[in-house]
């Protein structure tokens, strides 16, 4: 899976796309992959504020729960269903599309700027490898 | 941390490595549901050379046996196998083993000789055979050496110079019969053969398991390990086997009902408590006895139950186990069963509220519970 070179990533694999004042997060191919059987995720609800480094959730496979991590400051607008109902096939196969978790009305759209950008993100993957 | 002979077949084949008790062991090789669901469905090919193999011989190795161990030792039929458990004078349990009996005469042991030529002979001239956990495996050494005073038993350790492969399923027989010359059918479930197997003999075949399939545990010298290995994975090529790595071997032994020393069993449980008191033989004298024996009289103050949780969150070792609200036990191990597609768990909790409660519950994190049903154990049999 080819990573998107205009999204921004978080050192825990979060990935964020902004639109405008929209910003939509979901988590890397990579995180997917280390998970793997995937079994739970909990995800906050629609009008729910999350907060910049603050976790906004938990996902879950049968070795361990992690915690998903916001990137922004902002209000939830939208929350994927599919993710909400434990399916997790796009996620899978479309990590960065319509595999996404959580969409967030932000304020400042320059909390963005202190995220990795991608070749930044797969220097730490090789890293970390 | 120490490898196994089949380390390299295991990275070719995309293995994902983990330190599993100083061990570097495969912990999936595509993933943990799938390769369980494939042990279920088809069979199963495990690496367990991590576990300890011992060989005891000498003039008292039964005796001796009988004096570790709470099952008896005396009596085995030839070449059968059993569960058991080497406990502490307290009563409490230090390992939980297969101990296997020679094809031999109870009263006969291989000689020195014999076993310098060719460590095996234990199982084929007179001797006991002791399979013990890779994470134990320095204890039970070191227990087995300081018990044996006043014994005469000769100790050999073969885990190093002998690894250990498990093929799990159904089709378990098929993949394997075309590869030695023994009869498969001729070995009974919990019974042993030593034979050739890949042209190479005194192979040790034994058909015991931890996953409540039918299957085979093989055990030969590590020089022969890439052949027998390859040569599993080709007969099993039409027969559904799969590579299957330790994250499928808990949860398929969860599942079945079988304990993992470190979770249901440890050396602040006794054997009773944990539902085991078929493998306590309370007819004869061994480490522990005398305490086994009270509480037996009195009946253990605690039960290990299954629990089926309604949850979707997986219930984790050491979450609270709650009745009315008060704490009352801990949860060994839990997982999302894949063939039941429920989260179950099992719990030590006290033997009163396990007789007069359908149910409990699980704090699955501070502030969120979930009810969880006791049924009895094991959550999974095959079918006959």
């Amino acid at each position: 899976m080819a990573r998107p070179s205009d999204y921004r990533y978080r050192e825990s694999h979060e990935w964020a796309k902004l639109e405008g004042d929209i910003v939509t997060i979901g988590i890397t191919d990579f995180a997917v992959e280390q998970l793997n059987d995937l079994t739970y995720c909990e995800l906050p609800e629609v009008g729910d504020s999350v907060t910049k480094d603050e976790s906004f959730g938990e996902i879950e496979s049968v070795k361990a729960v992690s915690d998903l991590y916001s990137p922004v400051n902002g209000e939830i607008v939208e929350v994927n269903s599919d993710v909400d109902a434990d399916d997790f096939a796009k996620m899978k196969t479309d990590a960065f599309g319509a595999g996404w978790l959580i969409k967030v009305k932000v304020s400042d759209a320059s909390d963005l700027d202190s995220l990795k950008d991608l070749a930044t993100y797969e220097a730490q993957l090789a890293d970390d490898a | 941390m120490q490898e196994t002979p089949f380390k390299t077949l295991h990275e070719e084949h995309g293995a994902r490595m983990v330190d599993f008790a100083g061990w570097y062991m495969p912990v999936q090789y595509t993933s943990i549901v799938e390769e369980h669901l494939n042990v279920r469905a088809h069979c199963g090919l495990f690496d367990v050379s991590h576990m300890g193999r011992i060989m005891l011989t000498g003039p008292q190795h039964i005796a001796f046996t009988d004096h570790v161990a709470s099952n008896a030792r005396a009596g085995m039929r030839k070449k059968q196998v059993r569960y058991n458990l080497i406990c502490n004078k307290e009563g409490t349990i230090l390992d939980d083993v297969l101990i296997t009996a020679s094809a031999g005469d109870e009263a006969s042991s291989a000689t020195e000789n014999e076993m310098s030529a060719d460590p095996v002979n234990a199982l084929i001239k007179g001797g006991t055979m002791i399979v013990c956990n890779a994470g134990n495996h320095p204890k039970i050494s070191a227990w087995l050496k300081e018990q044996s005073a006043g014994f005469d038993v000769r100790i050999d350790d073969i885990t190093e110079s002998h690894p250990m492969l498990a093929l799990q399923g159904k089709t378990s027989v098929a993949i394997l019969q075309p590869l030695t010359d023994v009869d498969l059918s001729k070995i009974k479930y919990y019974r042993s053969q030593v034979g050739t197997v890949c042209g190479i003999n005194n192979v040790i075949i034994s058909r015991t398991g931890y996953t409540g399939e039918d299957g085979f545990e093989l055990i030969f010298p590590k020089a022969h390990a890439d052949k027998v290995f390859n040569a599993l994975l080709e007969s099993g090529k039409e027969h559904g086997l799969r590579l299957t790595g330790l994250g499928a071997r808990d949860t398929l032994r969860l599942e079945a009902g079988m304990p993992l020393y470190g979770h249901e069993i440890d050396d602040r449980v006794n054997p009773l408590e944990a539902g085991l008191n078929w493998a306590v033989n309370l007819d004869k004298d061994f480490n522990g006895k005398s305490v086994l024996a009270q509480v037996a009289a009195e009946g253990p103050s605690r039960t290990l139950v299954g629990l089926e949780v309604d949850s979707k969150r997986i219930a984790r070792q050491h979450m609270k186990v709650l009745h009315n609200g008060e704490a009352i036990g801990e949860i060994a191990s839990g997982t999302k069963s894949p063939t039941l597609d429920k989260v179950i768990a099992t719990a030590l909790i006290p033997a009163t509220i396990a007789r007069s409660s359908e149910s409990v519950e699980i704090e699955l994190k501070p502030g969120v519970t979930a009810a969880a049903k006791i049924v009895p154990l094991p959550f999974y049999k095959r079918k006959k």
